[in-house]
């Protein structure tokens, strides 16, 4: 009987714990800021694709269409509507103009459920039609609007509330919402994964294990940016950097959780990926990753900075001014 | 899934806040249809980077080839994750091309990613990627991973992509500079050591170079018809 209890209970816990977890409400504030910020992200990666867009995504651009079906195995699954325009140069331009509307339009929150759809549809064909020319910003940028597609995103900050505000609609001040629950479980879902992947496979190699890994990210000369080879005369220096970054990708995945080590894993998140972004060149993927942290940033603290930005700024009437003190303590 | 929600609401929930839990609550149905699709989707999301880059098990790959469609679809393949990993490189690659007439003299050369060419950083990036992926792709070993049919099919695939590739960039940079000829290499650039560079070594010495020959893009003379 003692082992069927505990099957009884195991059981009961983890349902319990599981819809805990992905159907409980929440503020979809912090959600919000996560649809500016990377909305902002994509927006900017899809206008710097403008400076050569017929030498990326042109027919007889650097990546052939057969080229780019044979990355992809010939599979369909890999699709991209560019491949309809590509050999138009004005029909391509057309369909890019259009793309990057549409992501200023999900950038500010207006129609914001259908733009974050079409947002996804853009981003997927984008990448799927330049495979070679790909690197962590993409995965970072895919991974955010996929998830801030679900629902949810467009309930805070964003035009859409301000036009109905404006249109007398009542507005609810936090609407609280299981669909912005599930976007963020998923984005901090994703973003553990996405760590433990990266330390794990470092664990691989010898420059992590002998501390020497950062020194060939800031001897680079094609990545970097900014010149810190001065860091070559303190070579414990450049252990202790390593072998934190290690130690810190690796113990996200289960660290991140608990509410007193997790303030100190975002925090830790910030001089790593702006390092990486200053040393290493790589501004808009250092800046993407620190966006898939915020999701493990609370609402409420979100809106404490957040709206009293927007307050301060004057930049919208009324917006989201405040919560009870209660609302704030459920969200 | 469905359950009964043992979540009693907070005493000290306002009324309104108690209303607006109650109307967001789920039907046990739609939970139970939402969390298989969860649940689906979070394997997937272990499943990709278990299976690529190899070495990864049987099992990770069967999965993988299951919900192919899926990943894919998702941009979810082929990712691992495995930024810097499993060292960061111990080299850039750069691609130098040269452009010939239709007699092979060289008329003009180039190299990509350029600092002063490409910018902003974003864009320098890009053809970055370009010349590390050309790297990545004509530098495919020569044999399977292991004596599987499925490596081995995988493999012959992969022998295929170089060749696809060198025509790819090899015609558009004959178009773009209207050459009927363009050679391509691929340039290796080495970082100092720690050491060197303590002692003042230039990290763009010429001893930190090295190039090898990657092949040639010949445009066919007459309508629209390239070849290499």
């Amino acid at each position: 009987m003692i082992v069927v209890d505990y099957f009884k209970d195991l059981y009961h816990a983890t349902v319990d714990g599981w819809n805990r977890f992905w159907f409980t409400p929440t503020d979809p504030a912090t959600l919000g800021l996560i649809r500016i910020l990377a909305g902002t992200m994509v927006f900017y990666t899809h206008l710097v694709w403008s400076i050569d867009l017929q030498g990326f995504f042109g027919e007889q651009g650097r990546l052939s269409p057969t080229f780019v079906n044979l990355i992809h195995q010939g599979k369909d699954s890999a699709w991209s509507y560019l491949h309809l325009v590509d050999h138009s140069p004005g029909l391509l331009w057309a369909a890019h103009i259009i793309a990057l509307v549409i992501l200023l339009m999900f950038t500010v929150g207006l129609f914001t459920r259908t733009t974050g759809v079409l947002a996804f549809i853009i981003c997927i064909s984008y990448v799927n039609r330049v495979p070679g020319s790909l690197f962590g910003l993409d995965q970072i940028n895919t991974l955010l609007i996929t998830y801030l597609m679900l629902g949810g995103a467009g309930k805070a900050y964003s035009l859409d509330r301000w036009i109905a505000r404006r249109q007398g609609k009542k507005v609810l001040e936090i609407d609280k919402n299981i669909n912005a629950n599930i976007s963020i479980r998923l984005i901090q879902i994703h973003m553990c994964i996405m760590y433990l992947f990266a330390g794990l496979g470092k664990l691989q190699g010898d420059t992590w294990w002998d501390g020497t890994a950062t020194w060939m990210g800031f001897a680079n000369t094609e990545y970097r940016s900014f010149d810190v080879t001065w860091l070559a005369a303190y070579p414990l220096v450049i252990n202790l950097m390593t072998q934190v970054s290690l130690a810190w990708e690796i113990g996200y995945a289960a660290l991140v959780w608990p509410r007193w080590t997790r303030p100190i894993m975002i925090a830790m998140a910030v001089p790593l990926h702006l390092g990486i972004a200053v040393c290493m060149g790589m501004i808009t993927f250092g800046l993407a990753m620190i966006f898939g942290n915020v999701a493990f940033v609370s609402p409420g603290l979100v809106r404490g900075v957040v709206d009293g930005v927007i307050r301060k700024l004057g930049l919208i009437e009324g917006a989201n001014p405040g919560s009870t003190k209660t609302e704030q303590a459920a969200a | 899934m469905p359950t009964q929600d043992k979540n009693q609401p907070d005493q000290k929930l306002s009324k309104k806040a108690k209303k607006q839990r109650q109307q967001a609550q789920w039907s046990p149905g739609l939970r139970m249809l939402v969390s298989a699709f969860l649940l689906f989707h979070c394997v997937a999301l272990f499943v990709a980077p278990l299976a690529s880059p190899q070495p990864s098990s049987g099992l990770s790959r069967s999965v993988e080839s299951m919900i192919e469609p899926y990943l894919r679809a998702t941009f979810l393949k082929d990712h691992g994750y495995r930024f810097f990993a499993p060292n960061p490189p111990m080299a850039s690659h750069l691609v130098r091309y040269e452009l010939l007439d239709a007699q092979g003299n060289i008329t003009s050369e180039g190299r990509f990613p350029d600092l002063d060419q490409h910018w902003p950083r974003l864009l320098y990036h890009r053809h970055f990627m370009i010349s590390e992926s050309m790297f990545g792709i004509t530098d495919i070993p020569s044999e399977p991973y292991s004596d599987s049919p499925e490596d081995i099919k995988y493999h012959q695939e992969l022998r295929r992509l170089p060749d696809a590739y060198l025509e790819s960039i090899g015609s558009h940079l004959s178009r773009q500079h209207d050459a009927p000829r363009v050679k391509l290499y691929m340039v290796e650039h080495f970082i100092l050591s720690p050491e060197e560079s303590l002692k003042g070594d230039s990290p763009v010495a010429e001893k930190l170079f090295g190039e090898r020959f990657l092949g040639e893009y010949v445009r066919e003379e007459g309508p629209a018809n390239d070849r290499r």
